[in-house]
């Protein structure tokens, strides 16, 4: 039984070890809060980062696809209106006016080409169109070679707020994927799938080409392009599911939440 | 007030005293080593630590020191606030400390007067001091430059250890007064084992903020 000075003696003793523990407790949390406001600082740079390399990415995807066309389309139709114009034979009026006719239609047909360059040239702009007319454009360039049949679906409506990091970093990452699906699949369907859900997007690629087995690839080959669509939908706080057998096609699917 | 040199030399807390005074000496050098390499931040710090170091020095050697305590009280806090001042960035804050700096003066002085007659220790006038430096510096604490790693900033210890201090403090003079009626010689043994580590802390903790000062050459104004 204790005394009721040595009552008193606990109490001021437990008051003591209280401040002292107020004392830790202020510094453990202000210990925690700038680890907290540091490691968010530092996801914001590495964001930055990204979002940088993911624009000068694009800009050289834009500047590949428009030599590629200034080469394979715009550059014939020059030369094919050249040969046409070449070809003229002013003593036969007739052909010469058919000719004529159809050196004008090349010409048109180049302006058109042209034109489309023009568009593309603007790539940011192009997004400010939205993500949908950004991908639509896209797939219109893989359209354009003959050898893919694309299948484009937008479903659901999309919510007023919107934000043009992540809008930027899903375009990137449907160009990389369809540059994927080119370079290695020898798919001749495509399907893409646009879906916008309350708390983000849902885009789905889909294409019937060779195929992969995912625990197979190297950590080289994974590095050539999934990691880079997997850093990307992570900075976004997204996810990416690989759906892949040999010979079976291959399904991407990526949710990004949104705003 | 008289020289009484032999009987601090006889005290059983001797080696204490000298131990956090040459931490007080340590903080000085240092302070003054990292104001000479153009770290204007510590410029509070110096007379800080030498008025701190002449206090300590006559409330050893000499009786009848309480008076040395109601001068060092205003011009500690005076300077404290001015060192928060030097690293606080909030408009509102630093007007608050300002005006407070004033009024603390203004509050010390009266109750020195009227009070303690300046003969007897201060409790008052530093537990007023504790409340608004552990204020002051708990705000600081949470505002560390998020770039900087928190362990290797100056800041973090200077306000570690004047929350540690003022807050021991704190607990030592509104608590142990009442128990000395009760008790004296065990509420001697209870403030000294509290307190004494106390002072210790705080000037670790300054010497270890003025190392971190050091060794970071962003601080300094080359």
């Amino acid at each position: 039984m204790l005394t009721p000075q040595q009552e008193i003696f606990h109490t001021v003793g437990l008051i003591s070890l209280f401040f002292i523990l107020l004392i830790i407790i202020i510094v453990i949390t202000a210990i925690r809060y700038h680890n907290r406001k540091r490691n968010h600082i530092m996801d914001l740079a590495n964001f930055q980062n990204v979002l940088l390399q993911t624009q000068m990415e694009i800009r050289e995807q834009t500047m590949q696809t428009i030599g590629a066309d200034l080469h394979d389309n715009i550059g014939q139709l020059l030369s094919l209106t050249s040969l046409t114009l070449n070809s003229i034979e002013l003593d036969n009026a007739e052909k010469a006016h058919q000719k004529i006719e159809a050196a004008i239609e090349l010409n048109l047909k180049s302006i058109k080409e042209m034109r489309l360059l023009g568009k593309l040239l603007h790539g940011e702009q192009l997004l400010k169109l939205g993500l949908e007319e950004a991908i639509r454009h896209e797939i219109s360039w893989v359209e354009k070679s003959g050898k893919y049949k694309v299948d484009y679906l937008v479903e659901g409506e999309r919510s007023a707020e919107q934000n043009a990091d992540k809008d930027l970093i899903l375009f990137r990452i449907t160009q990389e994927i369809l540059n994927n699906i080119i370079k290695h699949s020898q798919a001749k369907e495509i399907i893409i799938k646009l879906e916008y859900q309350q708390p983000g997007i849902r885009l789905q690629v889909i294409d019937d080409g060779t195929g992969f087995n995912i625990a197979d690839l190297t950590e080289e080959q994974k590095g050539m392009g999934l990691k880079n669509i997997q850093k990307r939908a992570e900075i976004v706080g997204g996810n990416i599911f690989i759906q892949s057998q040999p010979g079976e096609g291959t399904c991407v699917e990526i949710f990004i939440p949104y705003p | 007030m008289g020289f009484n040199l032999s009987a601090f030399f006889n005290d059983p807390n001797c080696p204490y005293y000298l131990t956090y005074q040459s931490f007080i000496v340590a903080g000085l050098v240092l302070s003054v080593i990292a104001y000479k390499r153009g770290a204007m931040r510590v410029f509070f710090l110096i007379p800080l630590l030498a008025l701190a170091l002449l206090v300590e020095i006559a409330a050893d050697v000499t009786t009848g020191y309480a008076w040395a305590y109601h001068l060092y009280n205003p011009i500690e806090y005076t300077l404290l606030s001015l060192y928060y001042l030097e690293n606080c960035k909030v408009l509102r804050y630093r007007t608050l400390v300002k005006w407070f700096i004033g009024v603390f003066i203004v509050a010390a002085i009266v109750l020195s007067r009227f009070v303690y007659k300046f003969s007897s220790l201060p409790a008052l006038n530093i537990n007023i001091e504790g409340i608004l430096l552990f204020v002051m510096y708990t705000h600081l604490l949470f505002s560390i430059d998020a770039e900087a790693i928190i362990y290797r900033h100056p800041d973090f210890w200077i306000s570690t250890g004047i929350l540690t201090y003022f807050g021991g403090v704190f607990v030592c003079f509104n608590l142990y007064s009442t128990l000395l009626h009760l008790n004296p010689d065990h509420t001697e043994q209870l403030f000294g084992a509290v307190s004494f580590p106390l002072n210790i802390i705080l000037y670790t903790c300054i010497v270890i903020s003025q190392i971190c000062l050091l060794r970071n050459k962003k601080y300094f104004i080359l």
